[in-house]
């Protein structure tokens, strides 16, 4: 008896181990394939950091034109010439070398921009000699990452030398030297932001940056600033910035002054289609308000929050509520928007969608309904979708791409097409990119025939 | 004697008060004269009216900037392709493919929008997403990302720069796994589509009804984009000054402009001009 119980106890271990050993293999395998994903992620990024040079179909790689040497208009007047030596330092750095490869015209200015962020991060004197060599001498982009790059320097003197250059006379520059005071944050940085946003003796690009720098930075003084600027200048040019700041920040925190400053009677259409549209930059928890704002009085309002749906990610499905307005809304601009947002969201009725899309009349609205048929056709999510979309959209859509007076809206038929990628769309792409007089419509319709 | 020497100083001072008297009201009449042909002569050189047709163009000033067209990005089998068909509001909106290697072939959406922060600094946001699966050894693996680029347009070399950064999420819903990895923010330089250089010409037919002005005319920007005009406007013949409405007629590009200008010799000088073209604010003034 005993011994019928240890086999079973030896079955029922082997079992376990058995099983242990398969969820291992399945844990194993999980993250196998994790790594897997990660690897081609890793390869997009690296594609997004070293082979993003994008290059415009047919057009040359962009080589900076040289600069000129140092001149008085450069951002770091007085600033010493470094004294640099090519010995290598602690930090491996050769400054003659660096500053050489910085400001070699011949190399595209992303790679030297590249390389001046990660001269930076090193933090090293020799880094910061390097820097205010390239400071002295190179073309302004290549200043602006430098000063957007210091705020990730932990040099004792990156602080103010990004000063330095944010209040120098190269606004692009400066431009650069305030995304680094957000980067760095802290109430140091803030203080300075608020300083440059207020001043109005600065150049208004460089206020404007100082706006957005704010919206970055989680200190409680910024918000106020940003607040202040938006009550103070209502109607100004830098405010479009200050409430795209505030958009960026997070939702909970400005929830109460966007209600309410969207909601004043006195504001001008541009500020109040600024404030909506600075929402597409908010969390999910501005879905509820610019759903509502999409029933707002205002056309121009409801566009804008329409438009700022089209980013709206992560949250619950807004499809249904998206087609219902599109039931009611009467003017085709708005509906234009209200299809866009609808295009990115996945469990859209599309049968819905196309009893809207056969009743739309306004060639640029029915563009948009035909483009989210097109996105479900892509999805494969319905076959009434497609059989629409094949009979109706694709010769409509063909006769447009080839004739349509507005070049826009010859554009538009071609990358609806290119979205649906069935058969009958292919074979019509083919046909407009040999039939087409339009230079853009064809390299529009040979550019989605690659991708096929 | 110092009486006497008083007294001479007076006279001197009245004969010269009196001499200076007559040399106030010659000057005075002179002026007079002077200002009356003055009028004259400048009526030969008064502004005139506006009629009949004005071109304009804008070049290395006031830019309008047009993104549409198509964009490659490639190494090695990789790449994002997608085509930018700008709105006449400067947004724009629309879907694309990206491609890691043939490994995974991703859809791409992307939404973004080029505007003006000041008047001589445009920027565009382009905000991407892509979502895309693919079968390894049975089990599918979904990949989807957000990358934003904010990017200046540089209008000395005709491109794009600025930086990229985001997130990438893949998944294995049959493991019930799933990683999120943060990109950090890079540099990108994109060249603009060939031909946009942010120059633009106007074209205006004026025709006049009373001191007040009718019209219409077409932006064409430097990649051929046109938009249709329609003109209003009216001539201040205290200011001696033309002032025009330019408003947008076609569905080609939002245009909403307003411009002070004098008229001199058949060309059309503009003082100021201030308004959006294409989503993006203009403002200029003559110094």
């Amino acid at each position: 008896m005993q011994g019928a119980r240890r086999r079973l106890w030896h079955m029922s271990l082997a079992t376990e181990r058995a099983g242990n050993a398969a969820r291992r293999g399945r844990w194993n395998r999980s993250w196998r394939l994790i790594g897997l994903g990660l690897v081609v992620v890793t390869t997009v990024a690296l594609y997004k950091r070293h082979a993003l040079t994008d290059s415009i179909t047919s057009q040359p790689s962009v080589v900076e034109t040289p600069q000129q040497p140092a001149t008085a208009s450069t951002s770091v007047q007085g600033t010493q010439s470094p004294q640099l030596n090519n010995t290598s330092s602690n930090s491996g750095l050769q400054p003659n070398k660096f500053l050489a490869e910085l400001l070699d015209s011949s190399t595209p200015l992303k790679a030297r921009r590249e390389k001046a962020r990660a001269v930076a991060r090193l933090g090293t004197d020799e880094a910061m000699a390097t820097l205010r060599g390239a400071l002295e001498q190179g073309p302004s982009y290549l200043k602006a990452a430098i000063g957007e790059a210091l705020g990730e320097s932990a040099h004792p003197d990156a602080m103010a030398l990004m000063l330095e250059i944010a209040h120098g006379t190269d606004a692009t520059a400066a431009r650069g030297a305030i995304r680094g005071l957000a980067t760095r944050g802290g109430d140091e940085s803030v203080q300075e932001l608020a300083k440059v946003l207020f001043d109005e003796r600065i150049d208004e690009g460089v206020r404007s940056e100082a706006a957005l720098g704010l919206g970055d930075v989680h200190e409680p003084a910024a918000l106020q600033s940003l607040i202040q600027a938006a009550t103070a200048w209502p109607d100004e040019t830098i405010t479009a910035s200050v409430l795209e700041a505030l958009g960026k920040r997070p939702f909970a925190e400005t929830e109460a002054f966007f209600q309410t400053y969207i909601d004043s009677p006195l504001l001008s259409s541009d500020a109040k289609v600024a404030a909506v549209e600075a929402l597409a930059n908010a969390s999910t928890d501005a879905q509820p308000l610019l759903l509502t704002l999409a029933q707002d009085s205002a056309p121009e309002v409801r566009a804008a929050a329409a438009w700022s749906l089209i980013g709206s990610d992560g949250g619950p499905d807004f499809s249904a509520q998206l087609i219902s307005l599109l039931k009611e809304e009467p003017v085709p601009a708005v509906r234009t928007r209200l299809y866009q947002a609808l295009g990115n969201q996945d469990g859209m009725d599309v049968s819905a969608v196309i009893t809207l899309a056969e009743k739309e009349k306004d060639p640029g609205a029915r563009i948009a309904a035909l483009a989210v048929l097109a996105t479900a056709c892509n999805e494969g999510s319905s076959s009434d979708g497609l059989t629409f979309f094949n009979g109706t959209a694709v010769p409509e859509l063909k006769k447009a791409a080839l004739s349509d007076p507005v070049s826009q809206d010859r554009l538009a038929s071609v990358l609806v097409l290119a979205q649906a990628k069935t058969g009958v769309s292919t074979a019509a792409l083919t046909e407009i990119a040999q039939a087409a007089n339009d230079v853009k419509v064809v390299q529009a319709a040979n550019a989605a025939l690659q991708r096929r | 004697m110092k009486c006497a020497q008083i007294q001479r100083w007076r006279l001197a001072v009245t004969t010269n008060n009196y001499k200076d008297g007559q040399k106030v009201n010659k000057l005075r009449k002179l002026s007079l004269l002077l200002s009356v042909a003055g009028l004259c002569a400048s009526s030969n050189v008064r502004a005139e009216m506006a009629s009949g047709t004005y071109s304009n163009s804008f070049q290395n000033g006031v830019r309008i900037w047009d993104v549409s067209g198509t964009y490659n990005g490639g190494l090695e089998g990789v790449g994002l392709n997608y085509t930018i068909n700008m709105d006449n509001t400067g947004k724009f909106a629309g879907h694309g493919a990206a491609d890691v290697s043939g490994f995974v072939n991703m859809d791409l959406s992307f939404w973004g929008a080029i505007k003006t922060v000041s008047s001589n600094v445009a920027k565009m946001t382009l905000s991407m997403r892509f979502k895309g699966t693919v079968d390894a050894g049975g089990t599918a693996m979904a990949f989807s990302g957000l990358f934003k680029e904010n990017l200046e347009v540089d209008a000395d070399t005709s491109t794009l720069v600025g930086t990229v950064g985001g997130s990438v999420h893949v998944s294995v819903p049959e493991l019930h796994r799933s990683v999120t990895q943060r990109i950090p923010v890079t540099d990108v330089q994109t060249p603009l589509p060939p031909g946009m250089t942010g120059n633009w010409n106007l074209t205006l037919n004026i025709s006049t009804n009373s001191a007040h002005y009718l019209g219409d005319g077409e932006v064409t920007l430097s990649n051929g984009r046109m938009v249709p005009l329609t003109v209003t406007g009216a001539y201040g013949a205290r200011t001696d000054a033309s002032r025009l409405l330019l408003k947008s007629t076609g569905t080609n590009g939002l245009v909403n402009l307003g411009l002070s200008a004098v008229v001199e010799n058949g060309q059309l000088h503009i003082q100021k001009l201030t308004g959006k073209a294409l989503g993006q604010a203009l403002k200029a003034q003559q110094p």
